[in-house]
């Protein structure tokens, strides 16, 4: 099967962070831990040359087979450089490469299982990007999985490590337990209440860091923020993974806090914010990625208080990927130009809106 | 919060100067920072590697050790690397930088993290599970062979990559049964 192939086969596939429940699945969106790992001895990709980076490339992949058929999931592998850019934009929208891996160097490859719960990116910042994701609020059962994968591998692959530093990695900012463990939250009721500013700001001074949608440097569409730990060394892994879970278990209350307020409060505020946006979805003939998102965060925020009774909150979870351009061009088959992806974009949201 | 000079993307910079007492903010998007930079010098090469840096340096210059003349000569044995390469990028370049400019690190770590020193899992974290001497070394030896066994086959040695294909096998076994006990 060619490399398009697969990635059309992906396409199709079920995500399970998308269409699974999850714990408190209302607010938090997905639940996600990456480990940075290096191979012992070799230069970190940013100091490599070609040749080592496809050596480490081959070395990983090999291992990772092992590991895969041993454990029998069944994965799927990518040469991130060979792909179109369409297909890199694609696994940047699905949230299996970063933003760095659309520009990626010689010997950049993604290992992922087919439900896309457990993947790893070689030759990123690091050698080893070993990430894990599920939906929900659900950290500690993730922890679980990517520390026995993890093991599984180092059982294989000598990682660079060093006893008062831990895992070696390119940048000093991910030393020590080489982990960000982060939460995808949607928070319409703290920012339609004015009080995210706040909320963020705290977060900040608890020494956790707030993103947007696409992780690292990107602004926040759709009232969604990933929280996620901002230092890796002088703490455990279950150090971190509680310090984060009490900050996130208090925006979540918050978050609820502000939700039922508004609806006591500013109850017609609340119901035209959520109509208006369901209007736009159901009847736009153009509508621009932000727009739809916008207006997705605000029908799921209808959905989350019950007053459509109609809509599922996994299809909702599932439009928010659709809209994107990449999945919208993997739907119509071909490339599309700017206007031509609104107007797609559009059709494709009266059609799941018809009923 | 918008970026206050385009007003449609979310504001990612944000710097703060007082400047004889007066204060000047910004509040923007990477795409109009890059473009002010060109007319306000205190957004100019705003790099956060360059500014833990300067802190470092600050906090080495107070307790009396004088980095910039042991810091900037400094070279990484193994791979090449220099002080002036990790001070413009904020990356290293091999496993081993770490001990070369440790005497830095230790400085620039303190604002990152919560501690100097690694407390979580170590590779194979279970002390059940922990490796044994025999099987480390093994696992090293089947590593460097696998390399050579793929110089030896770009080269198009033949015969010499048929016996470290058989030598692998073997050590593989080796390590297999290691492994059960």
């Amino acid at each position: 099967m060619t490399q398009e192939e697969q990635i059309n086969q992906l396409f199709r596939q079920r995500v399970c962070w998308i269409t699974d429940s999850g714990p408190e699945d209302d607010i938090a969106i997905s639940s996600r831990i990456r480990f940075a790992r290096n191979v012992a001895g070799e230069p970190f990709p940013i100091r490599a040359d070609d040749e080592t980076l496809c050596r480490v490339r081959n070395e990983v992949l090999e291992c990772i087979r092992g590991v895969s058929a041993a454990e029998s999931f069944r994965v799927c592998e990518f040469e991130v450089d060979t792909l179109s850019q369409l297909d890199r934009r694609f696994l940047l929208e699905r949230h299996l490469i970063s933003r760095e891996f659309m520009n990626p160097r010689h010997g950049a490859a993604l290992v992922t299982n087919r439900e896309q719960g457990t993947f790893v990116m070689i030759n990123e910042e690091d050698h080893l990007r070993i990430q894990v994701l599920a939906p929900g609020f659900q950290l500690k059962s993730l922890w679980d999985r990517i520390d026995r994968f993890d093991d599984l591998l180092s059982g294989h692959i000598p990682f660079a490590f060093d006893a008062q530093y831990g895992y070696l990695t390119a940048c000093p900012t991910n030393l020590g337990t080489g982990m960000r463990a982060s939460v995808m939250l949607h928070l319409p009721g703290l920012v339609l209440s004015g009080q995210i500013q706040a909320v963020l700001q705290g977060v900040g001074k608890l020494g956790l860091a707030a993103r947007g949608f696409y992780g690292e440097g990107s602004q926040t569409l759709g009232n969604l923020y990933q929280i996620s730990n901002q230092s890796s060394l002088g703490e455990s892994e279950a150090q971190i993974i509680d310090r984060i879970c009490a900050v996130i278990s208090q925006i979540i209350a918050h978050e609820k806090k502000a939700r039922m307020l508004l609806l006591a409060n500013r109850r017609d505020f609340l119901l035209d914010h959520v109509g208006r946006a369901y209007g736009l979805l159901k009847h736009s003939y153009l509508i621009t990625g932000e727009e739809s998102l916008n207006a997705l965060s605000a029908l799921r925020l209808g959905v989350d208080m019950k007053m459509f009774k109609s809509v599922d909150i996994h299809t909702v979870n599932e439009l928010f990927l659709l809209v994107q351009s990449a999945h919208l061009q993997k739907y119509s088959c071909r490339e599309l130009e700017q206007e031509e992806r609104d107007a797609v974009r559009a059709s494709l949201l009266r059609k799941y809106f018809q009923d | 919060m918008l970026c206050q000079n385009c007003n449609k993307n979310e504001a990612t910079i944000h710097v703060q100067q007082i400047v004889n007492g007066q204060e000047k903010t910004f509040h923007l998007c990477a795409a109009c920072a890059a473009k002010k930079a060109e007319t306000e010098p205190e957004l100019q090469s705003f790099n956060l590697a360059e500014m833990l840096f300067d802190l470092a340096d600050k906090v080495a210059a107070t307790v009396g050790q004088d980095t910039s003349s042991t810091g900037k000569t400094m070279v990484c044995p193994l791979c090449g690397w220099d002080m002036e390469r990790f001070r413009k990028t904020g990356y290293l370049g091999c496993p081993d930088c770490y001990k070369t400019f440790s005497a830095l690190l230790s400085g620039v770590l303190k604002n990152m993290h919560r501690g100097c020193t690694h407390e979580g899992k170590t590779p194979c974290s279970s002390t059940d599970s922990r490796p044994s001497r025999e099987i480390a070394s093994l696992r090293h030896d089947l590593t460097e062979l696998r390399k050579e066994l793929a110089l030896r086959i770009k080269n198009e040695e033949y015969e010499e990559a048929a016996r470290l294909r058989d030598e692998i096998q073997s050590l593989t076994l080796k390590l297999e049964e290691n492994e059960k006990k």
